[in-house]
């Protein structure tokens, strides 16, 4: 090795993050560089007095992001449906039996392919709703509505019957995120909902930086299915509303917004 | 798009591999245990907001660097103390190796008008390559610009260090 190594290299030989010939440099170079040496012994001494209290001081980093996590969205600040303005309400338990029945009957005959207006809401026993956090104020996502990075989205659902749930969003270039089940997989199925009622699904969709039109769509189905099998129908579901045969009975909510 | 439970637990993770040696780098430029000790616990959440923005590689030590040197910037900013604690630094740590006129300034009204003069990107290529030790390679790799934009920029420098410099001999 010709001259020293720079102090950020040296850390990078401490973590282990060199290539192979680099690292074996590096050790050549600290054992006859008193400099160096000098450098290498100051980094560890001070990682080592931050590591004594590595533990403390992970608890507060944790506490500092549930922080930014509340200040985003939780579930105690997620205004439920039924809280709601009764004109904001798309599906409320309460309805009049005989309007409900109306209302079923006419779903029933509703084509698969939806009419050219994207909605969310009811569609025969199952409504959801997608609340957006940020900085301090919530409210809730409507179609075109502009959202910005960082904006936290959560999932309030409404079924008629136990089945199963799976949400994506797809970007501009059809680009397929599972967002729940959160850790899904290609063969992974739709996460399973046990009971009738209102769920707020886990945990919060944090948006990236990307801009442009987006797209979520929430499908709920009677019957179990696979993700993968979905998939590849995307750009039907998203563009036509077209829900794939072998789930016919699910119902399909896509919501559209802008990112900025 | 990562949910906020995944990238909890990975900044988790990043924070119990990297937070000692970015407590070293924060020390190195704050002078302060403390201040680098809050500066590190700044860095992680800022890294936590920051992480679908990660595009690094393999490697999350560069872009650590990064926001742990702007982490410390903002405090020293904060506490308007910019040009005092600056120049502590690099009047400390520039090793005599260190051939930049801008780091061999040894007058502090010098530094402080060289510092006071510079825009944030500026200082923060000053603060990494003098104070954070990174080379002109790692520099440019930390910030996603060429080598030779760091060059042109630490050449530049080192030009109104050296202005600086004769209008205080002429003074």
């Amino acid at each position: 090795m010709r001259s020293c190594p720079s102090r950020f290299t040296i850390v990078q030989y401490h973590k282990q993050e060199l290539p192979s010939e680099q690292n074996r440099q590096i050790k050549v170079h600290l054992d006859k560089c008193i400099a160096c040496k000098r450098s290498f012994k100051e980094i560890l001494e001070n990682e080592s007095i931050f590591n004594r209290k590595i533990d403390k001081h992970t608890q507060n980093l944790l506490t500092a992001i549930a922080h930014v996590k509340d200040n985003n969205i939780n579930d105690n600040n997620v205004v439920p449906i039924s809280r709601l303005a009764k004109s904001q309400r798309r599906w409320h338990l309460y309805v009049p039996i005989a309007a409900a029945a109306m209302l079923t009957l006419a779903l029933y005959f509703l084509p698969y392919k939806s009419t050219p207006q994207i909605d969310m809401g009811y569609k025969g026993g199952f409504a959801a709703t997608v609340v957006a956090k940020r900085d301090t104020h919530q409210f809730r996502v409507e179609n075109d509505n502009t959202l910005r990075e960082n904006d936290a989205l959560q999932f309030v659902i409404q079924t008629a019957t136990a089945g199963n749930i799976y949400i994506f969003s797809v970007d501009t270039k059809m680009q397929i995120t599972p967002l729940y089940p959160f850790n899904a997989s290609g063969d992974s199925s739709a996460f399973p909902i046990d009971s009738p009622g209102e769920h707020t699904l886990d945990d919060s969709i944090v948006l990236d930086s990307s801009k442009g039109t987006e797209y979520i769509a929430i499908l709920f189905s009677p019957t179990p299915f696979k993700i993968d099998s979905v998939n590849q129908y995307t750009r039907t579901i998203i563009e036509q509303h077209v829900i794939p045969k072998h789930i016919k009975d699910a119902q399909l909510t896509v919501l559209r917004f802008k990112k900025e | 798009m990562k949910t906020v439970a995944e990238r909890t637990k990975i900044i988790e993770s990043l924070h119990r591999d990297y937070a000692g040696v970015i407590f070293d780098l924060c020390v190195r430029i704050l002078k302060d245990r403390s201040e680098a000790e809050d500066a590190v616990q700044e860095t992680f959440l800022n890294a936590f907001r920051a992480l679908d923005s990660f595009s690094y590689g393999d490697s999350y030590l560069p872009w650590l660097y990064r926001i742990g040197t702007n982490a410390c910037l903002k405090i020293i900013r904060t506490k308007k103390r910019k040009g005092a604690l600056l120049t502590d630094n690099i009047e400390a740590t520039h090793p005599d190796e260190h051939a930049d006129p801008a780091t061999r300034l040894s007058n502090r009204n010098q530094l402080e008008k060289l510092l006071d003069s510079l825009d944030e990107r500026n200082i923060e290529i000053l603060v990494s390559h003098h104070v954070a030790g990174m080379n002109q390679q790692e520099v440019a790799h930390m910030l996603g610009i060429s080598r030779r934009a760091v060059v042109k920029r630490l050449t530049k420098l080192k030009t109104i260090a050296k202005q600086f410099k004769s209008e205080d001999e002429d003074a």
